[in-house]
């Protein structure tokens, strides 16, 4: 086939990764991109390098506020994210963070992070740019949109298949990670019953898929929740694709104006907690979105709603048994403007948006500081590392010196000390230098690098004297 | 109805063929009718010898921005100190020797300043219900600092230049000597330095023992008490040439590392130049402009120059618009590219 219109092109194959041989690497180290890619399969993109020690404090923060494991006292209904990069550049480590979160309880639906006294789910929610959310409602349907794409629904369907009792224990057991692949997979169940049956003489079972689908729809009805949405999770449930394009993006836009608080908080409560979930955490990156474009009223509105649907409005099902908690991501800035509006709306009351009392609410993020430096890179180096170096080779080309130097001049942003670093490995191999110290860092100049005119320094000299 | 005495006749005919030998006919002209011109040079030269003249008068820093408040609340308060110190700790921090006023005389004078224009009455009857800080800050700064640095004494010293008890100029006529002097090629100012809250003030000349010295033009009328004659920094482009290239070049870099733009303000790149090179505005533009009718013939010149005349949005704002434009071959530039060819031999 030499015909180039039908040529295909393998992007793997045609990567040189030769050239990073002289650092013993098989590849850069560091992500390209300054901020995280969700579900990118390229591991130094998509948040999975984490370096856990850098966030501790944050994190001790995160679980003390937002997860009950028994021996905690009352976990908060709202809590906060307190940003306080925004004025000095992105790349914080927000999303890192807020993604490892969901990781760390989505793998085992919070069992050890609660010490199994919680069935929790987490859904990272980001506002998109362009869209308004002037109403609450088309931020309950963002959330919506969140949990059906990163597949809760689909694991409290499958939940409610295993506790059906209709599938042989002997099958739950070949069940690992994968709950929609196996459980919401009818041919996965029809293949493993046959292969057991094969296998094992005395294992006669087999697997009816419509009434252990009728038992499902069964369980669903039990909870009183509207007939579409029954109709539509009976049908379309185990894959999330499906239950976006067979009923969500069906619907018009008035439908979601008018049902959609109802649905989350409501519906979807109730189906969350037939299928054994006691709570549910909402990371809502980006508030600023939402509330900036918002006028003084719409804020106020939010402020009310927020209150309504998560601390005491009396007809939503969410407030009998604080099943959702929601973690906003703010700035200063934001708490400005939000600040009025919410002890106008007596939310203050319930989560403390001011000094004095935030500290209860708040995850503060800081700036990372010098000695995470080298454990950072290292933990990136340690990924791409051909053969591993022990004490200061670890960070070759590299040197401890430099790369404190690399981190300030990033300002104690992670995200742009990596992408910094990842264009010191580039420039490096192109002017071939056998080590990248400071001075070889200095030659290279942030991409979005910006001054600020107080950090300036002093005039220049004149250079003629008259 | 003015009319031209015959002397007046004859530097208006030298005006056609010679501006640099009208301008100095001019300052001569002007230096007897009023002494500022003269004065003022010999000032800037005393106040900061080691700066070469340069001397700054401040403002506020950029992001102070308050609302306007109301005329009864027109006292002096904590913020508008913490703002004078501010400002005074940046200047003091970028550039030491060119603001010479302590810090407690300092904030007294802007405190009296603002005090006695918010007890002025307004003429024509006219009532105003607000007032814009910022402006009132501004302007006590500039009174204040007017008073004294052109006091009829030097700051600090009680040896009068006049035999008066006048200031020899006031905040309004300071207002009007700048741009004069700027034109007759004196001094050189701008508002828009990025690290500078304030007005940057340097003279573009000095003063000499008369003789025939390279780069300058004397003006045989203009004498200080030493018995120097006033130097006008005029180099000839043919000498200055390397000089003028290669500092543009850096100047242009460290503009661009910062905006990150090809194209970056010519005013900015301009103020820099000039301040540098001591040059005044006309001659930075005349090297400019011979600059790039060489880069185009690219003989001699290693640099590409381009230059646009797009007015970026932050070139329009406001105060920007009174900004002294550059005129390349009679037109306008509003911004610059400069890069280094890479020749292939």
């Amino acid at each position: 086939m030499d015909n180039s219109l039908f040529r295909k092109v393998d992007k793997e194959k045609k990567k040189d990764s030769s050239k990073y041989e002289v650092y013993g690497f098989k590849r850069n180290p560091f992500p390209k991109h300054p901020g995280v890619i969700m579900n990118n399969p390229d591991d130094r993109q998509n948040g999975s390098i984490y370096l856990k020690e850098l966030r501790t404090s944050e994190e001790s923060q995160f679980e003390h506020i937002l997860v009950p494991d028994g021996d905690r006292e009352e976990t908060k209904s709202i809590a906060f994210l307190m940003d306080y990069a925004t004025r000095k550049g992105r790349g914080i480590g927000k999303t890192a963070f807020l993604n490892y979160q969901r990781n760390r309880i989505m793998k085992d639906l919070g069992d050890e992070l609660s010490n199994s006294t919680e069935v929790m789910f987490a859904v990272y929610v980001a506002p998109k740019p362009n869209d308004n959310y002037r109403k609450f409602s088309s931020i309950s349907k963002l959330i919506m949109d969140s949990i059906v794409d990163q597949e809760i629904i689909s694991i409290c369907i499958c939940r409610l298949r295993v506790f059906s009792g209709l599938i042989s224990p002997k099958v739950l057991e070949k069940v690992k990670d994968d709950f929609i692949g196996t459980i919401g997979n009818n041919e996965w169940l029809k293949n493993t019953y046959k292969q057991l049956r094969e296998k094992n003489q005395e294992f006669e079972e087999d697997i009816d898929i419509l009434s252990l689908n009728t038992n499902v729809k069964r369980q669903l009805e039990s909870i009183k929740i509207s007939p579409e949405l029954i109709l539509a999770l009976h049908r379309f449930g185990y894959s999330s694709s499906d239950i976006r394009s067979y009923y969500f993006d069906k619907k018009p836009d008035f439908y979601w104006k008018k049902n959609a608080d109802n649905l989350l908080f409501n519906d979807f409560v109730k189906i969350f907690e037939l299928a054994g979930f006691t709570h549910g955490i909402i990371l809502l990156e980006e508030l600023e979105k939402v509330i900036v474009p918002q006028t003084s009223i719409g804020r106020r509105e939010f402020c009310d709603a927020l209150r309504y649907y998560f601390i005491d409005g009396d007809s939503s099902s969410n407030t009998q048994n604080s099943f959702y908690k929601i973690l906003l991501t703010i700035h200063p800035y934001l708490q400005e403007l939000l600040y009025p509006h919410w002890n106008a709306s007596g939310l203050g009351r319930f989560a403390g948006l001011s000094e004095e009392t935030s500290k209860d609410y708040t995850v503060y993020f800081n700036p990372i500081d010098a000695p995470s430096a080298r454990p950072l890179a290292e933990t990136y180096i340690n990924e791409s590392r051909l053969a591993k170096g022990e004490e200061d080779a670890a960070i070759l080309p590299f040197n401890e010196e430099s790369l404190s130097f690399a981190l300030k001049k990033a300002l104690g942003v992670p995200g742009k000390y990596l992408a910094l670093l990842h264009s010191a490995i580039e420039r490096g191999i192109d002017e071939k230098w056998t080590e990248i110290g400071i001075k070889e860092l200095k030659t290279i100049t942030l991409q979005d690098e910006s001054f600020d005119d107080d950090e300036l320094g002093e005039l220049g000299e004149t250079k003629v004297t008259l | 109805m003015f009319k031209l005495t015959p002397e007046g006749k004859k530097v208006l005919e030298v005006y056609k063929y010679n501006r640099r030998e009208f301008l100095n006919k001019l300052i001569t002209k002007m230096h007897v009718e009023y002494v500022i011109p003269g004065w003022f040079i010999d000032r800037l030269w005393k106040l900061n010898p080691k700066g070469q003249g340069q001397i700054i008068i401040p403002t506020p820093l950029k992001n102070w921005n308050p609302k306007s408040k109301l005329i009864e609340d027109s006292n002096w308060n904590d913020e508008y100190v913490i703002q004078v110190i501010k400002s005074y700790e940046t200047i003091k921090r970028v550039s030491p020797d060119s603001f010479m006023i302590d810090k407690n005389t300092w904030l007294n004078s802007v405190k009296t300043a603002w005090e006695r224009l918010s007890s002025l009455k307004k003429k024509n009857g006219v009532i105003h219900q607000k007032f814009a800080p910022r402006n009132r800050l501004t302007l006590s700064m500039k009174e204040a600092a007017i008073g004294l640095i052109f006091n009829n004494y030097i700051f600090g010293t009680e040896k009068r230049d006049f035999n008066t008890t006048k200031t020899p100029i006031a905040p309004r006529t300071y207002m009007a000597w700048c741009p004069r002097l700027e034109e007759l090629e004196l001094i050189f100012y701008t508002d828009f330095n990025p690290l500078i809250p304030g007005r940057i003030i340097f003279p573009v000349c000095v003063f000499k023992p008369l003789d025939t010295i390279e780069g300058y033009e004397f003006i045989d009328r203009v004498k200080n008490l030493n018995g120097d004659y006033l130097a006008l920094h005029r180099p000839k482009y043919e000498d200055f040439r390397k000089d003028f290239m290669v500092n543009l070049y850096n100047i242009y870099q460290s503009i661009y590392l910062r905006n990150k733009s090809l194209y970056v303000s010519i005013q900015n790149l301009r103020d820099e130049v000039c301040r540098q090179l001591r040059l005044s505005s006309s001659s930075f533009e005349d090297f400019l402009s011979r600059l790039i009718k060489e880069s185009i013939d690219n003989t001699v010149s290693s640099l590409t120059i381009s230059i646009e005349t797009d007015i970026r949005e932050d070139q329009r704002q406001g105060y920007q618009l009174e900004r002294r434009p550059v005129r390349i071959n009679g037109k306008f530039a509003s911004l610059i590219a400069i890069t280094k060819q890479k020749r292939d031999n």
